[in-house]
């Protein structure tokens, strides 16, 4: 039963507890920030937005994005059963050398969702049919800056001679 | 550019843009070089000034009592598109779709949650403070 749990299952296209860390990952950032950053925002103004994002995005960031073997242990903090394993919360393919799923994507989509169940009951359509091309304009500017910022990869220039 | 529809789109568009390109541009070099400490950093100053700019300034439109359109929605793009420019043509594109799953059911069921918990948290059902003064 572990031993299935914590292998790589082709068909999810993760290991099984990977599902549970992922979701509850994404859960607990989303309903965190939810709850305070617009209540720190409100008490502190825009130092309590430069709070939120120190203390809620920085821990967060920690439980769901840290991946092993960067940083101060370049080599690779060793596993006692061999390899370096997922470090995170949220499951991350080939340990991140993919396109990056990020905790925005949960934070995102629960802000809307919360703001869409705490609108009114008659209104909800409308207000979703209106947020729609402010949500695709969005993704497209990260898209086109996230694309163009991966261009850096590309210069093929070795730096110092590395 | 015309009329002030077209505007708010553009002034979204470039919100986006920048916040996607810092959060990927800064997040891997600073937790590479300083671990677990310039990822605490990289959200201090990066989500720090993005949020200012962003969310407190309006950059990205959020009129009120509309739904809330976060700058995540831009960090979510950004992050796949970074990735599969960075990593062509060995992009494994498909690899990451059941993390981004998990990561929206995770996300809704969060919101669906903070609706009905605000509902019954006292610190957000105390009355207006600033009205009494």
């Amino acid at each position: 039963m572990i031993a299935w749990l914590s292998a790589y299952n082709s068909s999810l296209g993760m290991p099984p507890v990977s599902v549970l860390t992922s979701v509850f990952g994404a859960f607990a950032a989303t309903f965190a920030i939810i709850l305070c950053w617009p209540k720190l925002v409100r008490d502190f103004g825009p130092i309590g937005g430069f709070m939120s994002a120190a203390i809620l995005v920085g821990t967060f960031w920690l439980l769901n994005h840290k991946l092993p073997g960067f940083g101060i242990h370049p080599e690779c903090i060793p596993d006692p059963n061999g390899g370096a394993k997922q470090f995170g919360l949220i499951y991350q393919a080939y340990r991140g050398a993919c396109p990056w799923v990020d905790m925005g994507t949960a934070i995102a989509c629960g802000f809307w969702l919360n703001s869409l169940l705490g609108s009114k009951t008659g209104e909800r359509f409308t207000l979703a049919i209106e947020s729609v091309p402010r949500v695709l304009v969005a993704v497209a500017g990260g898209v086109i800056g996230g694309a163009i910022t991966g261009l850096i990869g590309w210069t093929g220039a070795n730096l110092f001679g590395y | 550019m015309h009329g002030l529809r077209a505007k708010r789109h553009f002034s979204t568009f470039i919100g986006g843009a920048v916040v996607g390109s810092l959060s990927f541009g800064i997040w891997p070099e600073m937790w590479k070089s300083y671990g677990i400490m310039g990822g605490f950093l990289t959200a201090t100053v990066v989500i720090g000034i993005m949020w200012y700019m962003n969310h407190w300034l309006g950059v990205i439109e959020n009129a009120p009592g509309r739904l809330w359109v976060d700058q995540g929605f831009p960090i979510m793009g950004a992050g796949v598109a970074w990735g599969v420019v960075r990593f062509y043509p060995n992009s494994h594109v498909s690899q990451i779709l059941p993390t981004l799953i998990c990561c929206v059911i995770g996300g809704l069921l969060a919101g669906w949650a903070a609706h009905h918990v605000k509902q019954v948290a006292p610190g957000w059902n105390e009355p207006e403070k600033k009205e009494e003064l």
